[in-house]
């Protein structure tokens, strides 16, 4: 068992759990937060390619690929936070059960 | 919340996550372990970006066009952001964001702020300075100054809701901005866009940086008031009839201690 093998089957299992949960908690920011919990398990998987042949020196192109993502997720874990919030405020209401019930 | 379909889905949902989980272990094992890769390319032309670490090489280098999409990107949720506030008009949002009264003196959090943000400034330009040579650059520099500007808020100091619309917008498109403008350099000395006229790599390439922090730092902070501003929009009201009372626009008023404002419900 090498050390990618364990970074690579936690960054699965990490991908896993959240996809799972985004499915199936009606609960709006839960779902923001699963989608964090995927990307996490993506970007360790990215960090630990890039070093799995134990170079001397990591690939520097999946290093500059999780930069990239680390933002794209951060903008988009901002704008869905603000869309809740306006549900929210439209509603009162941040699980879809719920919503769906009233309606 | 817990009826038979939540079961039936959350069956589906595990088996099929399982699975899923099982065949990515299983691709991801099968990797080659093997020498190879683009360490090798990278390190071969690393003379040529201006910069001396293969990772911002890579970003402000290589693969620019990367970096300029996801600025884009950065530029876009805001903009969205602000698009959602009940008044589209980016003037009057900014004028919103400004107006509101200051929230209650957060004791604590306003001491930790007045000992955290002088060393996170520091921090935040130490990461930019570092980035043509090692670990750090605009994205690490921005999210540390970001989360300052942040401390700084919620400690009641008006950093970034204090700025003047048209200060707000620019410092918000300053990044986009810079790097067009950098990526149209290649082609006015007749070569390829977002190459970078020969010699100047280094001095381009730092512009674009200290662009990059102002606009993540600014972009990360105002994400953060437009979430929390959400939640109390003025006219939702014509939304929802009834949810003037709604816990949630009350918990979000009571959280940041926004008095509403009379002209701007009407």
């Amino acid at each position: 068992v090498t050390a990618f093998s364990v970074y690579a089957v936690v960054a699965v299992v990490l991908f896993v759990l959240g996809l799972h949960r985004l499915v199936t908690d009606p609960n709006l920011l839960r779902k923001v937060l699963s989608v964090n919990v995927m990307g996490a398990g993506v970007f360790l998987l990215l960090v630990a390619t890039a070093y799995r042949n134990r170079a001397p020196l990591p690939d520097a192109v999946p290093h500059a690929m999780v930069l990239t993502g680390i933002v794209v997720a951060v903008s988009m874990t901002g704008f869905s936070l603000v869309l809740m919030r306006r549900l929210e405020a439209a509603t009162g209401k941040v699980v879809l059960d719920e919503i769906e019930e009233e309606e | 919340v817990k009826g038979p379909r939540f079961l039936v889905a959350s069956l589906v949902s595990g088996v099929g996550s399982g699975f899923l989980g099982t065949v990515l272990v299983w691709a991801v094992l099968s990797l080659s372990t093997e020498p190879g890769g683009l360490t090798r390319p990278v390190l071969d032309r690393l003379d040529e970006t201006g910069v001396s670490h293969p990772v911002t090489a890579v970003l402000l280098g290589f693969r620019a066009y990367d970096t300029l999409l996801e600025v884009v990107v950065l530029l876009a949720a805001v903009t969205a952001a602000l698009a959602l506030l009940p008044s589209p008009d980016v003037y009057s949002v900014t004028q919103r964001l400004s107006r509101a009264a200051p929230p209650p003196p957060e004791v604590v959090i306003g001491h930790l702020a007045g000992l955290l943000v002088p060393v996170m400034g520091v921090v935040g330009i130490y990461l930019l300075a570092l980035g043509t040579h090692s670990p750090g650059g605009a994205f690490q520099a921005g999210a540390v100054l970001g989360s300052a500007a942040v401390l700084l808020e919620l400690g009641g100091w008006r950093f970034v809701s204090g700025m003047s619309p048209r200060v707000l917008a620019v410092t918000l498109g300053l990044a986009t901005s810079a790097f067009l403008a950098a990526a149209l350099l290649g082609p006015l000395v007749g070569r390829e866009l977002l190459v970078w006229p020969a010699g100047q790599a280094t001095r381009v390439i730092v512009t674009i940086e200290l662009a990059l922090t102002v606009s993540i730092a600014v972009t990360l902070a105002v994400l953060f008031l437009l979430a929390t501003e959400a939640g109390e929009a003025g006219d939702a009201d014509e939304l929802a009839p009834g949810a003037k009372t709604t816990p949630g626009r009350q918990a979000g008023r009571r959280h940041r201690g926004l008095p509403r404002d009379p002209g701007s419900t009407s």
